[in-house]
Protein backbone atom coordinates (compact mmCIF):
# COMPACT_ATOMS: atom_id res chain seq x y z
CA UNK A 1 0.00 0.00 0.00
CA UNK A 2 2.81 2.46 0.89
CA UNK A 3 4.57 1.65 -2.34
CA UNK A 4 1.29 2.21 -4.26
CA UNK A 5 0.91 5.70 -2.76
CA UNK A 6 4.55 6.56 -3.42
CA UNK A 7 4.25 5.33 -6.99
CA UNK A 8 1.23 7.51 -7.79
CA UNK A 9 2.14 10.57 -5.76
CA UNK A 10 1.78 13.76 -7.84
CA UNK A 11 5.21 14.88 -6.54
CA UNK A 12 8.34 13.32 -8.05
CA UNK A 13 10.09 10.97 -5.62
CA UNK A 14 13.60 9.65 -6.35
CA UNK A 15 15.95 7.46 -4.31
CA UNK A 16 19.65 7.38 -5.27
CA UNK A 17 22.38 4.98 -4.16
CA UNK A 18 25.75 6.26 -2.90
CA UNK A 19 27.08 6.43 -6.50
CA UNK A 20 24.23 8.52 -7.80
CA UNK A 21 22.40 5.70 -9.56
CA UNK A 22 18.63 5.66 -9.31
CA UNK A 23 17.33 2.89 -7.06
CA UNK A 24 13.70 3.94 -7.27
CA UNK A 25 11.59 6.66 -8.85
CA UNK A 26 7.82 7.05 -9.02
CA UNK A 27 5.69 7.69 -12.13
CA UNK A 28 5.94 11.48 -11.84
CA UNK A 29 9.72 11.34 -11.37
CA UNK A 30 10.02 9.14 -14.44
CA UNK A 31 8.56 11.95 -16.61
CA UNK A 32 10.78 14.49 -14.83
CA UNK A 33 13.92 12.38 -15.38
CA UNK A 34 13.15 11.88 -19.04
CA UNK A 35 13.87 15.61 -19.49
CA UNK A 36 16.42 16.33 -16.76
CA UNK A 37 19.81 14.70 -16.38
CA UNK A 38 19.91 12.50 -13.26
CA UNK A 39 23.46 13.73 -12.45
CA UNK A 40 22.14 17.27 -12.23
CA UNK A 41 19.42 16.14 -9.80
CA UNK A 42 21.85 14.05 -7.76
CA UNK A 43 24.22 16.99 -7.51
CA UNK A 44 21.37 19.13 -6.23
CA UNK A 45 20.44 16.44 -3.66
CA UNK A 46 24.00 16.08 -2.37
CA UNK A 47 24.50 19.85 -2.17
CA UNK A 48 21.25 20.41 -0.26
CA UNK A 49 21.23 17.24 1.90
CA UNK A 50 20.89 17.63 5.70
CA UNK A 51 24.13 17.52 7.68
CA UNK A 52 22.87 14.73 9.91
CA UNK A 53 20.71 11.68 9.21
CA UNK A 54 17.06 12.64 8.80
CA UNK A 55 14.92 14.77 6.53
CA UNK A 56 15.45 18.38 5.48
CA UNK A 57 12.42 20.16 4.00
CA UNK A 58 12.71 23.55 2.42
CA UNK A 59 10.11 25.68 0.66
CA UNK A 60 11.90 27.60 -2.02
CA UNK A 61 11.62 27.72 -5.79
CA UNK A 62 13.75 25.08 -7.47
CA UNK A 63 14.16 25.09 -11.23
CA UNK A 64 15.39 22.40 -13.59
CA UNK A 65 15.02 23.70 -17.16
CA UNK A 66 11.24 24.01 -17.66
CA UNK A 67 10.36 22.28 -14.38
CA UNK A 68 9.68 24.52 -11.46
CA UNK A 69 9.00 23.24 -7.94
CA UNK A 70 7.97 25.14 -4.86
CA UNK A 71 10.15 23.13 -2.47
CA UNK A 72 11.77 19.79 -1.66
CA UNK A 73 12.46 17.21 1.04
CA UNK A 74 15.82 15.46 1.07
CA UNK A 75 16.49 12.65 3.54
CA UNK A 76 18.66 9.66 4.38
CA UNK A 77 18.92 7.04 7.12
CA UNK A 78 22.27 5.53 6.15
CA UNK A 79 25.18 6.31 3.84
CA UNK A 80 23.99 3.95 1.07
CA UNK A 81 20.78 5.69 0.00
CA UNK A 82 19.45 9.23 -0.22
CA UNK A 83 15.98 10.30 -1.33
CA UNK A 84 14.38 13.47 -2.65
CA UNK A 85 10.76 14.53 -3.06
CA UNK A 86 10.08 17.69 -5.03
CA UNK A 87 6.87 19.59 -4.33
CA UNK A 88 5.02 20.60 -7.45
CA UNK A 89 3.59 24.07 -7.63
CA UNK A 90 -0.04 23.69 -6.65
CA UNK A 91 -1.07 27.27 -7.36
CA UNK A 92 -4.21 26.89 -9.42
CA UNK A 93 -3.80 27.93 -12.99
CA UNK A 94 -7.30 28.62 -14.20
CA UNK A 95 -7.42 28.35 -17.92
CA UNK A 96 -10.51 29.75 -19.59
CA UNK A 97 -10.79 28.60 -23.16
CA UNK A 98 -13.16 31.16 -24.67
CA UNK A 99 -13.76 32.46 -28.21
CA UNK A 100 -12.51 29.25 -29.71
CA UNK A 101 -12.07 29.01 -33.45
CA UNK A 102 -10.63 26.30 -35.61
CA UNK A 103 -7.02 27.13 -36.39
CA UNK A 104 -4.18 25.50 -38.25
CA UNK A 105 -1.07 26.30 -36.28
CA UNK A 106 1.44 26.25 -39.18
CA UNK A 107 -0.75 28.68 -41.14
CA UNK A 108 -1.10 30.96 -38.14
CA UNK A 109 2.65 30.95 -37.46
CA UNK A 110 3.45 31.58 -41.12
CA UNK A 111 1.14 34.54 -40.97
CA UNK A 112 3.02 35.84 -37.91
CA UNK A 113 6.28 35.46 -39.80
CA UNK A 114 4.98 37.42 -42.82
CA UNK A 115 3.47 40.17 -40.68
CA UNK A 116 6.52 40.60 -38.45
CA UNK A 117 8.70 40.77 -41.57
CA UNK A 118 6.58 43.63 -42.87
CA UNK A 119 6.55 45.54 -39.59
CA UNK A 120 10.04 45.07 -38.21
CA UNK A 121 13.40 43.47 -38.89
CA UNK A 122 13.10 40.26 -36.92
CA UNK A 123 14.75 37.14 -38.26
CA UNK A 124 12.40 34.25 -37.56
CA UNK A 125 13.09 30.57 -38.10
CA UNK A 126 10.38 27.97 -37.63
CA UNK A 127 10.10 24.27 -37.02
CA UNK A 128 6.64 22.71 -37.11
CA UNK A 129 5.52 19.41 -35.72
CA UNK A 130 3.52 18.00 -38.67
CA UNK A 131 1.53 15.69 -36.40
CA UNK A 132 -0.35 18.60 -34.77
CA UNK A 133 -3.94 18.53 -36.05
CA UNK A 134 -6.15 21.62 -36.56
CA UNK A 135 -7.28 22.73 -33.09
CA UNK A 136 -9.91 24.93 -31.47
CA UNK A 137 -8.11 27.89 -29.89
CA UNK A 138 -8.40 31.59 -29.18
CA UNK A 139 -6.76 32.91 -32.35
CA UNK A 140 -6.76 36.55 -31.27
CA UNK A 141 -5.05 35.78 -27.96
CA UNK A 142 -2.39 33.56 -29.54
CA UNK A 143 -1.59 36.21 -32.15
CA UNK A 144 -1.55 39.07 -29.66
CA UNK A 145 0.68 37.13 -27.27
CA UNK A 146 3.19 36.19 -29.95
CA UNK A 147 3.21 39.72 -31.40
CA UNK A 148 3.90 41.00 -27.88
CA UNK A 149 6.76 38.52 -27.43
CA UNK A 150 8.32 39.38 -30.80
CA UNK A 151 8.03 43.13 -30.38
CA UNK A 152 11.49 44.75 -30.74
CA UNK A 153 13.22 41.36 -30.97
CA UNK A 154 16.02 40.91 -33.49
CA UNK A 155 15.83 37.17 -33.78
CA UNK A 156 13.50 34.36 -32.77
CA UNK A 157 13.19 30.64 -33.24
CA UNK A 158 9.66 29.27 -33.09
CA UNK A 159 8.92 25.57 -32.75
CA UNK A 160 5.79 23.57 -32.09
CA UNK A 161 5.30 20.13 -30.58
CA UNK A 162 2.82 18.00 -28.70
CA UNK A 163 4.08 17.69 -25.15
CA UNK A 164 4.07 13.97 -24.45
CA UNK A 165 2.93 12.90 -21.01
CA UNK A 166 1.58 16.31 -20.04
CA UNK A 167 -2.11 17.14 -19.90
CA UNK A 168 -4.32 19.99 -18.84
CA UNK A 169 -7.67 19.57 -17.12
CA UNK A 170 -10.47 21.85 -18.27
CA UNK A 171 -13.93 21.24 -16.85
CA UNK A 172 -12.86 17.80 -15.63
CA UNK A 173 -11.73 16.81 -19.12
CA UNK A 174 -8.09 16.03 -19.88
CA UNK A 175 -6.46 17.56 -22.96
CA UNK A 176 -2.96 16.97 -24.36
CA UNK A 177 -0.81 20.08 -24.58
CA UNK A 178 0.64 21.74 -27.65
CA UNK A 179 3.71 23.78 -26.93
CA UNK A 180 4.70 26.80 -28.98
CA UNK A 181 8.25 27.53 -27.92
CA UNK A 182 9.70 30.90 -28.85
CA UNK A 183 13.42 31.18 -28.25
CA UNK A 184 14.27 34.84 -28.01
CA UNK A 185 15.68 37.09 -25.26
CA UNK A 186 13.24 37.45 -22.36
CA UNK A 187 12.53 41.19 -22.34
CA UNK A 188 9.22 41.20 -20.45
CA UNK A 189 7.00 38.90 -18.41
CA UNK A 190 3.99 37.79 -20.40
CA UNK A 191 0.83 36.23 -18.97
CA UNK A 192 -2.49 35.16 -20.42
CA UNK A 193 -5.79 34.08 -18.86
CA UNK A 194 -6.43 31.82 -21.84
CA UNK A 195 -3.41 29.54 -21.68
CA UNK A 196 -0.28 28.98 -19.61
CA UNK A 197 2.86 30.87 -20.63
CA UNK A 198 6.23 29.86 -19.23
CA UNK A 199 8.66 32.78 -19.15
CA UNK A 200 12.16 31.33 -19.12
CA UNK A 201 15.69 32.59 -19.59
CA UNK A 202 15.91 31.95 -23.32
CA UNK A 203 12.32 32.66 -24.25
CA UNK A 204 8.72 31.65 -23.77
CA UNK A 205 6.58 28.54 -23.99
CA UNK A 206 2.85 28.82 -24.75
CA UNK A 207 0.97 25.76 -23.59
CA UNK A 208 -2.19 25.44 -25.65
CA UNK A 209 -4.77 22.76 -24.84
CA UNK A 210 -5.27 20.49 -27.82
CA UNK A 211 -9.04 20.83 -28.20
CA UNK A 212 -9.99 19.21 -31.47
CA UNK A 213 -13.73 19.70 -31.65
CA UNK A 214 -16.03 22.63 -31.06
CA UNK A 215 -18.22 20.68 -28.64
CA UNK A 216 -15.34 19.43 -26.54
CA UNK A 217 -15.83 22.28 -24.09
CA UNK A 218 -19.05 24.10 -23.33
CA UNK A 219 -17.35 27.47 -23.21
CA UNK A 220 -16.74 27.76 -26.90
CA UNK B 1 -7.74 42.54 -58.90
CA UNK B 2 -4.86 43.32 -56.55
CA UNK B 3 -1.90 44.83 -58.38
CA UNK B 4 1.44 44.18 -56.78
CA UNK B 5 4.63 44.66 -58.75
CA UNK B 6 6.83 45.95 -55.94
CA UNK B 7 8.01 43.57 -53.25
CA UNK B 8 6.31 45.88 -50.73
CA UNK B 9 2.84 45.45 -52.26
CA UNK B 10 3.46 41.75 -52.78
CA UNK B 11 4.04 41.41 -49.04
CA UNK B 12 0.84 43.37 -48.34
CA UNK B 13 -1.09 41.16 -50.77
CA UNK B 14 0.24 38.02 -49.12
CA UNK B 15 -0.76 39.24 -45.67
CA UNK B 16 -4.16 40.39 -46.96
CA UNK B 17 -4.80 36.93 -48.41
CA UNK B 18 -4.00 35.37 -45.04
CA UNK B 19 -6.25 37.86 -43.20
CA UNK B 20 -9.03 37.03 -45.65
CA UNK B 21 -8.65 33.29 -45.18
CA UNK B 22 -8.30 33.35 -41.40
CA UNK B 23 -10.74 36.24 -40.86
CA UNK B 24 -8.30 38.36 -38.90
CA UNK B 25 -9.54 41.73 -37.68
CA UNK B 26 -7.29 44.36 -39.17
CA UNK B 27 -6.94 48.14 -39.10
CA UNK B 28 -5.56 49.65 -42.31
CA UNK B 29 -4.11 53.15 -42.17
CA UNK B 30 -2.30 55.53 -44.44
CA UNK B 31 -2.59 58.88 -46.20
CA UNK B 32 -5.32 59.83 -48.69
CA UNK B 33 -5.63 57.76 -51.82
CA UNK B 34 -3.30 54.90 -50.92
CA UNK B 35 -6.05 52.31 -51.40
CA UNK B 36 -7.21 51.63 -47.83
CA UNK B 37 -10.85 50.91 -48.66
CA UNK B 38 -9.81 48.85 -51.67
CA UNK B 39 -7.61 46.69 -49.43
CA UNK B 40 -10.38 46.43 -46.82
CA UNK B 41 -12.83 45.21 -49.51
CA UNK B 42 -10.22 42.78 -50.80
CA UNK B 43 -9.82 41.28 -47.31
CA UNK B 44 -13.56 41.20 -46.57
CA UNK B 45 -15.41 41.25 -49.92
CA UNK B 46 -18.86 40.49 -48.46
CA UNK B 47 -18.67 43.03 -45.65
CA UNK B 48 -21.19 45.80 -45.08
CA UNK B 49 -19.43 49.16 -45.33
CA UNK B 50 -20.19 51.62 -42.51
CA UNK B 51 -23.41 49.89 -41.39
CA UNK B 52 -26.09 52.22 -40.05
CA UNK B 53 -27.72 49.56 -37.87
CA UNK B 54 -26.08 46.82 -35.78
CA UNK B 55 -25.33 43.67 -37.71
CA UNK B 56 -23.60 40.39 -37.07
CA UNK B 57 -22.28 40.25 -40.64
CA UNK B 58 -18.65 41.15 -41.43
CA UNK B 59 -18.21 44.93 -41.49
CA UNK B 60 -15.83 47.55 -42.85
CA UNK B 61 -15.63 50.82 -40.93
CA UNK B 62 -14.05 53.81 -42.65
CA UNK B 63 -12.34 56.65 -40.74
CA UNK B 64 -12.26 54.49 -37.62
CA UNK B 65 -9.72 56.84 -36.01
CA UNK B 66 -12.19 59.74 -36.25
CA UNK B 67 -15.53 58.06 -35.56
CA UNK B 68 -16.47 56.62 -32.21
CA UNK B 69 -16.93 52.90 -32.42
CA UNK B 70 -20.25 51.35 -31.48
CA UNK B 71 -20.00 48.08 -29.57
CA UNK B 72 -20.81 45.22 -31.87
CA UNK B 73 -20.72 41.45 -31.88
CA UNK B 74 -19.16 41.19 -35.31
CA UNK B 75 -16.57 38.50 -35.49
CA UNK B 76 -14.86 39.96 -38.54
CA UNK B 77 -14.07 43.68 -38.59
CA UNK B 78 -11.84 45.54 -41.01
CA UNK B 79 -11.40 49.27 -40.52
CA UNK B 80 -9.53 52.09 -42.18
CA UNK B 81 -8.13 55.39 -40.99
CA UNK B 82 -5.52 58.01 -41.69
CA UNK B 83 -3.58 57.67 -38.46
CA UNK B 84 -2.24 54.74 -36.41
CA UNK B 85 -4.28 53.70 -33.36
CA UNK B 86 -2.91 53.53 -29.84
CA UNK B 87 -1.70 50.07 -28.80
CA UNK B 88 -4.63 49.70 -26.37
CA UNK B 89 -7.29 50.63 -28.90
CA UNK B 90 -5.72 48.44 -31.56
CA UNK B 91 -5.62 45.45 -29.20
CA UNK B 92 -9.22 46.02 -28.10
CA UNK B 93 -10.81 45.81 -31.52
CA UNK B 94 -8.20 44.35 -33.86
CA UNK B 95 -5.37 41.87 -33.97
CA UNK B 96 -3.04 43.91 -36.12
CA UNK B 97 -2.63 46.97 -38.29
CA UNK B 98 -1.28 47.48 -41.79
CA UNK B 99 0.23 50.76 -42.87
CA UNK B 100 -0.28 51.45 -46.57
CA UNK B 101 2.63 53.59 -47.67
CA UNK B 102 2.26 56.41 -50.25
CA UNK B 103 2.95 55.61 -53.91
CA UNK B 104 6.17 57.63 -53.91
CA UNK B 105 7.65 54.99 -51.59
CA UNK B 106 6.96 52.15 -54.03
CA UNK B 107 7.14 53.84 -57.48
CA UNK B 108 7.56 50.48 -59.26
CA UNK B 109 3.77 50.09 -58.97
CA UNK B 110 2.83 53.39 -60.69
CA UNK B 111 3.08 52.03 -64.25
CA UNK B 112 0.82 49.09 -63.38
CA UNK B 113 -1.79 51.41 -61.86
CA UNK B 114 -1.69 53.63 -64.97
CA UNK B 115 -2.39 50.57 -67.13
CA UNK B 116 -5.22 49.44 -64.86
CA UNK B 117 -6.91 52.85 -64.59
CA UNK B 118 -6.55 53.46 -68.36
CA UNK B 119 -8.22 50.13 -69.07
CA UNK B 120 -11.01 50.88 -66.59
CA UNK B 121 -11.53 54.41 -67.92
CA UNK B 122 -11.66 53.28 -71.56
CA UNK B 123 -14.26 50.65 -70.71
CA UNK B 124 -16.32 52.99 -68.57
CA UNK B 125 -16.22 55.99 -70.91
CA UNK B 126 -16.45 53.87 -74.06
CA UNK B 127 -13.43 55.67 -75.52
CA UNK B 128 -10.92 53.73 -77.51
CA UNK B 129 -7.75 55.75 -77.68
CA UNK B 130 -4.26 55.45 -76.27
CA UNK B 131 -3.04 57.92 -73.70
CA UNK B 132 0.47 58.58 -72.48
CA UNK B 133 1.18 59.77 -68.94
CA UNK B 134 4.71 61.16 -68.93
CA UNK B 135 4.54 62.80 -65.49
CA UNK B 136 2.22 60.81 -63.23
CA UNK B 137 0.41 62.95 -60.67
CA UNK B 138 0.82 61.10 -57.37
CA UNK B 139 0.26 64.12 -55.13
CA UNK B 140 -2.85 62.40 -53.76
CA UNK B 141 -1.62 58.91 -54.57
CA UNK B 142 -4.10 56.76 -56.53
CA UNK B 143 -6.82 59.44 -56.37
CA UNK B 144 -4.84 62.04 -58.30
CA UNK B 145 -3.42 59.44 -60.68
CA UNK B 146 -6.89 58.17 -61.56
CA UNK B 147 -8.16 61.73 -62.02
CA UNK B 148 -5.24 62.50 -64.32
CA UNK B 149 -5.98 59.48 -66.51
CA UNK B 150 -9.71 60.23 -66.81
CA UNK B 151 -9.01 63.88 -67.59
CA UNK B 152 -6.50 63.01 -70.26
CA UNK B 153 -8.85 60.49 -71.80
CA UNK B 154 -11.68 63.02 -71.94
CA UNK B 155 -9.49 65.71 -73.52
CA UNK B 156 -10.35 66.62 -77.14
CA UNK B 157 -7.82 65.12 -79.50
CA UNK B 158 -8.65 66.60 -82.93
CA UNK B 159 -8.92 70.25 -84.01
CA UNK B 160 -12.56 69.54 -84.83
CA UNK B 161 -13.22 68.46 -81.23
CA UNK B 162 -11.38 71.49 -79.88
CA UNK B 163 -13.36 73.75 -82.19
CA UNK B 164 -16.64 72.26 -80.97
CA UNK B 165 -15.55 72.52 -77.36
CA UNK B 166 -14.55 76.19 -77.73
CA UNK B 167 -17.71 76.98 -79.67
CA UNK B 168 -19.75 75.49 -76.88
CA UNK B 169 -17.72 77.29 -74.25
CA UNK B 170 -18.05 80.73 -75.92
CA UNK B 171 -21.75 80.20 -76.47
CA UNK B 172 -22.23 79.77 -72.74
CA UNK B 173 -19.72 82.42 -71.60
CA UNK B 174 -20.34 86.07 -70.82
CA UNK B 175 -18.04 89.09 -70.52
CA UNK B 176 -15.39 87.77 -72.84
CA UNK B 177 -13.15 90.03 -74.84
CA UNK B 178 -11.35 89.42 -78.08
CA UNK B 179 -7.99 90.47 -76.66
CA UNK B 180 -8.25 88.22 -73.60
CA UNK B 181 -9.18 85.17 -75.63
CA UNK B 182 -6.40 85.76 -78.17
CA UNK B 183 -3.98 86.14 -75.29
CA UNK B 184 -5.19 82.88 -73.75
CA UNK B 185 -4.75 81.10 -77.05
CA UNK B 186 -1.23 82.49 -77.57
CA UNK B 187 -0.24 81.67 -73.99
CA UNK B 188 -1.30 78.02 -74.45
CA UNK B 189 0.40 77.79 -77.84
CA UNK B 190 3.72 79.34 -76.74
CA UNK B 191 3.99 77.40 -73.50
CA UNK B 192 3.33 74.12 -75.31
CA UNK B 193 5.95 75.00 -77.93
CA UNK B 194 8.39 75.95 -75.21
CA UNK B 195 8.08 72.45 -73.73
CA UNK B 196 8.38 70.88 -77.17
CA UNK B 197 11.17 72.89 -78.81
CA UNK B 198 12.94 74.42 -75.80
CA UNK B 199 14.62 77.40 -77.66
CA UNK B 200 12.86 80.48 -79.03
CA UNK B 201 14.82 80.17 -82.24
CA UNK B 202 13.36 76.72 -82.85
CA UNK B 203 9.82 77.82 -81.91
CA UNK B 204 10.01 80.78 -84.29
CA UNK B 205 11.24 78.52 -87.07
CA UNK B 206 8.61 75.83 -86.49
CA UNK B 207 5.50 78.02 -86.15
CA UNK B 208 6.74 80.52 -88.68
CA UNK B 209 6.83 83.72 -86.64
CA UNK B 210 9.47 86.39 -86.34
CA UNK B 211 11.79 85.62 -83.41
CA UNK B 212 11.75 89.21 -82.09
CA UNK B 213 7.92 89.26 -82.23
CA UNK B 214 7.82 85.88 -80.47
CA UNK B 215 10.15 87.04 -77.70
CA UNK B 216 8.09 90.18 -77.15
CA UNK B 217 4.82 88.25 -77.03
CA UNK B 218 6.18 85.58 -74.67
CA UNK B 219 7.48 88.26 -72.33
CA UNK B 220 4.19 90.13 -72.41
CA UNK B 221 2.20 86.95 -71.77
CA UNK B 222 4.61 85.87 -69.04
CA UNK B 223 5.33 82.50 -70.70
Amino acid sequence: MFEFWCEWDINPLIIFDEKGNIKYCNQEAEIFLSYINKKEVYQFVITNAPNKKGIKTKFETVKFKDFEFMGYSIGYQNNNEIGVRFFINTNLKIIEPTNLEKIELPKLLNFINEYINLKQNTKISMIFDPSIPPIMANKKEILNTIFEILEDQKEAKISTKIQIGEYIKIKSKKYPIIEIEINTPLKKKIKSPFFEIINKENGYILKIPMIKEDNETNNS
Amino acid sequence: MFLAKSSYLQKIKNIANMCKEMKINVYIWGERGVGKTFLAKYISPNAIINPKTPTIKPIIIEDFDKNPFIETKNSFIVATGSKPLSKEKLKKYFIMDIELKPLKEHPEDIEEFIKLFSKQAKKELKIDKEIKISTPDISENLNSLKRQIYTQLLMPQSKKEIFKLLQNFYAQSENITYEEEINNFERALFSAMKIKYKSKLQIAKQIKINRVTLTKKMKALNV
